[in-house]
């Protein structure tokens, strides 16, 4: 896929599912996990809720199914729902779905680190972070990057000095959170805070997650015919 | 060979290859090549025409295309989500005709287009069929509308199709709704009696499963494969390909179980025994329809194919000749936004073309005559060059004796 800097590209994104953040709607997230969650999860969780300002966490039930967590998600006013999966007592996946009819996304989650066992790390504290996307370049990376942009306060504060980044590598996506400080105009202080991990996105439907859905994009093993070819 | 597509922002692209050029290949090492050369070559070489035509409106998606004539002269007919009709011209994009169906809404979408010399035929979700006169048209007034001949051909259609050959012959089949062909020229009469003989096959579903349960229909796609349209073939969501001959029987003649997941379209691939299908996961393979068995599975796809056009499109009469000429090629268009062109001619199924064209794409339609146009410059300066060729004098054998002489 490649680079692209056009109106037609920006004319279709000025109204795509996602365009309700970008005229003002506050997100408002909740946090889930696969059935029957096992600790891990629910640190990972906690994890999560932290990171993002205005998310919830919400107990999955035994028999909650997907299209009714998403409905009452939509009902409940919330714009997008997180779902951790966990297998065998390990994270595994976390499936980003933008609500009410957004895109669906699922990221294979690996090297997951939480704050505590950072050497050095900061405390959090809750003040909006600022956001940094990189290297979301092709048309899929837009799309991505995009609703990582609407899980975030659209205005930052400032004052807490924490910033959030999302960083994009042979697609591959790292979230980091640290802490700045501008020792003068030109150095800059860094202190890692909170979890750290690894997402690789697998799939992306348009509209919400539905088995039968359609998918815009979905890795297969085949696609990997060279090692210098990246989707995102 | 000329590409259109629509998109779901309303746009229509048509796309023109050039035709390949073939370089011999090179046995010799690798000689350093003159970089400018080649950047002058590069230049010199046709590129891919792309013409785009509309704005970008959500509202205004195009849902089916297809193609329509008007004056002798073929166009583009282009249903929109608003429930407009349009009539394009192939070159151009300029809109010469415009109708709107009002059955068209957010719940009620085009299921079926077709366009004949004296008719526009559509259907909607909700069961709307209409078969509006060509010649009826009013080019004073802003809103022409369709006709509308029916609205009871059943809630959530997903599917309307008209019998090529025979524009008044039309099946239907959708969720919870089984296969139905009706005969339109019935549809059409003022009495109930006529009307109700008006459905010409009505399929009947299959046996209850191994747990004695009620096989569920719903039908995405379906197609017609003779001429006097006894014999059509449907694609379902539950990932089953059926086929059913109406003189026969009401139940499906063969019904095969065809991958996991949800079949989105069906298309007739290189004669009237193979389909192709694509689904959801972006598959798409060829099922050969008298033996069940899935084969021939078109690669490089990233997200699911909306539509897919195969070139040269069968037909009922024995074009022999026709066939061995043009040589086959499946042209799909995707939602990971790329078209691509296989080649169908050998077991590789090579991509022959790929164009990133940025939008979610939806339908496409293939115009096999069109020709590249031909360099006029260059076919000069090489009639130019072979003529001084011709006049130049050979190189006769006696040569040989004078070397003959030298050496001695």
């Amino acid at each position: 896929m490649i680079d692209d800097d056009d109106g037609e590209v920006a004319q279709d994104e000025a109204d795509d599912e996602l365009a309700s953040y970008f005229s003002g709607r506050t997100p408002k997230i909740v946090v889930t996990t696969s059935k029957k969650a096992s600790q891990i999860a629910y640190d990972f969780c906690d994890d999560l809720v932290s990171i993002f300002p205005n998310a919830q966490f919400a107990k999955r039930g035994p028999k909650h199914e997907m299209k009714q967590i998403i409905k009452q998600a939509v009902k409940h006013d919330f714009t997008d729902l997180m779902i951790v999966n966990e297998d065998r007592k390990a994270l595994n996946a976390i499936t980003l779905i933008h609500l009410p009819d957004g895109p669906s996304a699922y990221f294979k989650l690996s090297n997951y680190i939480p704050g505590k066992r950072i050497p050095g790390h900061g405390r959090t504290t809750a003040h909006n972070p600022e956001l940094i996307l990189n290297n979301f370049n092709t048309r899929l990376g837009h799309t991505v990057g995009r609703m990582f942009q609407a899980l975030m306060p659209q205005v930052p504060e400032f004052e807490g000095r924490q910033v959030v980044t999302f960083h994009n590598q042979r697609d591959f996506i790292f979230v980091r959170r640290h802490r700045y400080v501008f020792k003068d105009t030109e150095k800059v202080g860094l202190q890692e805070l909170g979890p750290k991990f690894t997402l690789k996105l697998r799939w992306l439907q348009k509209g919400t997650y539905s088995r039968d859905g359609e998918y815009e994009w979905i890795f297969k093993p085949e696609m990997e015919t060279s090692r210098k070819r990246f989707f995102l | 060979m000329r590409i259109i597509t629509g998109d779901e922002t309303g746009l229509v692209k048509s796309v023109v290859f050039p035709p390949k050029v073939e370089e011999p290949k090179r046995r010799s090492k690798k000689v350093k090549q003159d970089q400018e050369g080649e950047d002058e070559k590069k230049k010199n070489e046709p590129t891919m025409i792309l013409n785009k035509f509309g704005v970008i409106d959500k509202n205004e998606g195009v849902q089916k295309l297809c193609w329509g004539e008007l004056n002798g002269k073929r166009h583009i007919v282009v249903a929109r989500k608003s429930g407009k009709i349009q009539y394009l011209d192939v070159e151009t994009g300029h809109i010469e005709r415009e109708y709107r169906d009002e059955n068209v809404n957010k719940e009620s979408h085009f299921v079926g287009l077709h366009a004949t010399e004296k008719y526009l035929i559509t259907c909607t979700t909700s069961g709307h069929l209409s078969y509006t006169l060509l010649s009826s048209y009013n080019p004073k007034d802003t809103n022409n509308k369709t006709t509308c001949i029916s609205s009871t051909l059943g809630p959530d259609l997903y599917v309307m199709r008209v019998h090529p050959a025979r524009p008044h012959l039309f099946a239907t089949g959708g969720k919870e709704n089984d296969l139905k062909v009706y005969d339109a020229n019935l549809l059409m009469k003022e009495k109930e009696e006529e009307k109700k003989k008006a459905l010409v096959f009505q399929a009947k579903n299959v046996k209850n499963d191994m747990l004695d349960l009620r096989v569920k229909v719903w039908i995405h796609d379906l197609h017609f494969l003779n001429e006097e349209g006894t014999r059509i073939v449907t694609a379902t969501h539950y990932h089953q390909v059926r086929v059913y001959e109406t003189k026969k029987q009401r139940r499906p003649v063969s019904d095969f179980d065809v991958g996991k997941n949800p079949l989105l379209t069906l298309h007739i691939g290189v004669d009237f025994d193979h389909v192709i299908y694509t689904d959801t996961m972006s598959t798409v393979a060829t099922v050969d329809l008298r033996r069940g068995t899935v084969g021939s599975h078109y690669k490089g796809f990233t997200g699911s194919v909306s539509d897919v056009f195969v070139t040269p499109q069968p037909s009922f009469n024995d074009d022999d000749d026709n066939k061995k000429m043009t040589k086959p090629f499946l042209t799909s268009v995707s939602l990971d936004r790329f078209l691509r062109v296989h080649e169908m001619s050998t077991q590789f199924r090579r991509i022959e073309q790929k164009v990133y064209l940025k939008q979610r794409m939806t339908a496409v339609l293939v115009d096999e005559t069109f020709e590249f146009p031909k360099d006029e410059g260059k076919e000069q300066e090489d009639q130019e060059e072979n003529e001084m060729w011709d006049a130049m004098e050979t190189v006769a054998d006696s040569d040989k004796s004078k070397s003959k002489r030298k050496r001695a």
